[in-house]
């Protein structure tokens, strides 16, 4: 893993609002831990996926729903004080973005989501499917 | 010079509600007088049929020399005053005064059984007499009720929106009532001829509506908004049935495009989430009073003239958060809707400064000052 690489991450459909690709916005939530993430939270390696296989393995395997795909890399967590662990675990390839550190800090965990999302924002859409 | 007229104080129907906290008497409500005595005349025309068991008809001259007038409009919420006005017979009032006095006084019994959910509402008013609640009272809001206020009584007869739909079920073959209605929803389909429209609901019904030549261009551009998500809002007459499911819209007062962060229409589509919505095992459901009451906050304090309006999303633990993206601010809103707190969020980006603020928006004032946070 370098600097520059890309860390994908699944958006909800509950967590955007907007109708055209260019007006899509999803919610800084998507960057916070939520209680069963336990301050880790999922992210794929764009070095084991292409945008879109992480939204078709996301949705496929693991079952859950995606309205579609944004990125952080992993220099910009770096900046923020944000570990990324390459755990590949539970498959290879994903990877873990700690927010252990914080999660007794309401205000710090808010300050590093919109960070994030300012960040993931910025970059724009890596994929969303065609039904959204 | 002898009076040769009689006065008798036969109403004073106390509106109470938000609007009417100003002690003035909206113009939309101006009808409901006028249907009220048409009402009482319907069943003055009962109760003398009712007396007068050997009688076919009412006299011909049965409502001459009545009037029915406003006095005035006294303060304490708001309180129009209505008179009846009769003519005297010598120095008595002529014989079919008593008809007109005792109508109100059944009137406002029928009433007092349906708000105490009696169900023999037919036996103080007729399913003529009570038809005409179809009209009176059909523009109350949630939260608003009219109290007839009665001698010797412990409690007012309370007209709401619930005891205003027993009393037209108690008189409607069809088992339906009509109430004035706004919702919003995509049109998906318009009929020229027929002026007709159908509405698609955020939660996912078709129902069916008429319209005015003069709501067709607004109608029109909805429809070929329908693919970009082009959403309206109707302020109209709906008409339901016995279980509260809208069947139809008739009397579109009002049609208004929405914009696509429209506030009130995402925390409609919000209250659809159910239980596990995030992920199966998390996301709390929102609760739909809570939605209801921000969204009634948002329209009254938000002023979308000064600030964008903002997306709004979910939390997992059944809240509502609402986001604004400026130039260099991240701005986040979590609203608690149990409790009506708000935590205020700001980051700067381009100097990595934050600002937390505690907001209660039951408050107006903080309303403004939310405002204030978010125009700087």
């Amino acid at each position: 893993m370098t600097n520059d690489t890309l860390l994908l991450r699944q958006v909800h459909p509950s967590w955007i609002q907007g109708k055209a690709i260019s007006n899509l916005i999803f919610t800084s939530q998507t960057f916070k831990p939520t209680p069963k993430d336990k301050g880790l939270l999922s992210l794929y390696s764009e070095e084991f996926f292409t945008p879109e296989e992480s939204y078709e393995h996301f949705t496929g395997e693991i079952g859950l729903e995606s309205a579609g795909v944004v990125a952080i890399s992993k220099n910009e967590c770096d900046s923020i004080e944000l570990t990324v662990l390459e755990d590949n675990d539970p498959f290879e390839g994903h990877r873990s973005l700690d927010f252990r550190p914080f999660m007794g800090n309401k205000s710090e965990l808010k300050k590093k989501a919109s960070t994030l999302k300012s960040f993931a924002s910025a970059r724009g859409w890596l994929y969303v499917p065609l039904d959204i | 010079m002898a009076e040769t007229i009689h006065i008798t104080e036969i109403y004073a129907p106390k509106y109470e509600g938000e609007r009417f906290k100003e002690h003035r008497f909206p113009l939309d409500l101006i009808e409901d007088l006028f249907v009220l005595k048409e009402m009482t005349i319907e069943m003055a025309k009962q109760l003398y049929l009712e007396k007068n068991s050997d009688r076919q008809r009412i006299p011909k001259n049965f409502t001459h020399d009545v009037s029915f007038e406003l006095e005035g409009i006294s303060p304490g919420s708001v309180i129009p005053k209505i008179i009846l006005v009769s003519g005297l017979s010598g120095m008595f009032p002529k014989a079919n005064h008593t008809y007109f006095v005792e109508a109100p006084q059944r009137i406002i019994k029928a009433i007092e059984v349906a708000h105490s959910g009696g169900a023999n509402v037919i036996d103080y008013a007729g399913p003529e007499v009570l038809k005409y609640f179809d009209q009176f009272g059909r523009k109350l809001r949630n939260g608003e009720s009219i109290s007839f206020s009665k001698e010797g009584a412990e409690r007012p007869a309370v007209l709401n929106k619930e005891s205003r739909k027993r009393l037209i079920l108690a008189s409607s073959r069809s088992n339906e009532y009509t109430a004035s209605l706004s919702v919003r929803g995509l049109v998906t389909a318009l009929d020229k001829v027929r002026r007709s429209f159908d509405v698609l609901l955020p939660n996912g019904v078709k129902v069916k509506g008429t319209y005015n030549k003069e709501h067709m261009q607004k109608l029109e551009e909805a429809l070929i908004g329908l693919e970009g998500g082009q959403k309206v809002l109707i302020k109209a007459t709906g008409t339901f049935n016995a279980s509260d499911k809208l069947k139809s819209i008739h009397d579109v007062e009002e049609m208004t495009l929405l914009d696509e962060f429209d506030v009130p229409t995402r925390l409609e589509e919000l209250a659809l989430l159910r239980q596990g919505w995030l992920d199966g095992d998390q996301g709390e459901p929102l609760s739909e009073e809570g939605l209801v009451w921000l969204a009634e906050c948002f329209e009254s304090y938000f002023n979308s003239e000064e600030v964008p309006l903002p997306a709004a999303f979910p939390t997992p633990e059944g809240n509502v958060q609402l986001e604004w993206t400026f130039e260099r601010r991240e701005v986040s809103l979590e609203v608690n809707l149990t409790s009506k707190g708000a935590n205020y969020f700001e980051l700067d980006i381009t100097t990595n400064t934050t600002k937390c603020e505690e907001l209660n928006l039951a408050i107006e004032a903080d309303w403004r000052a939310l405002m204030m946070m978010l125009v700087n």
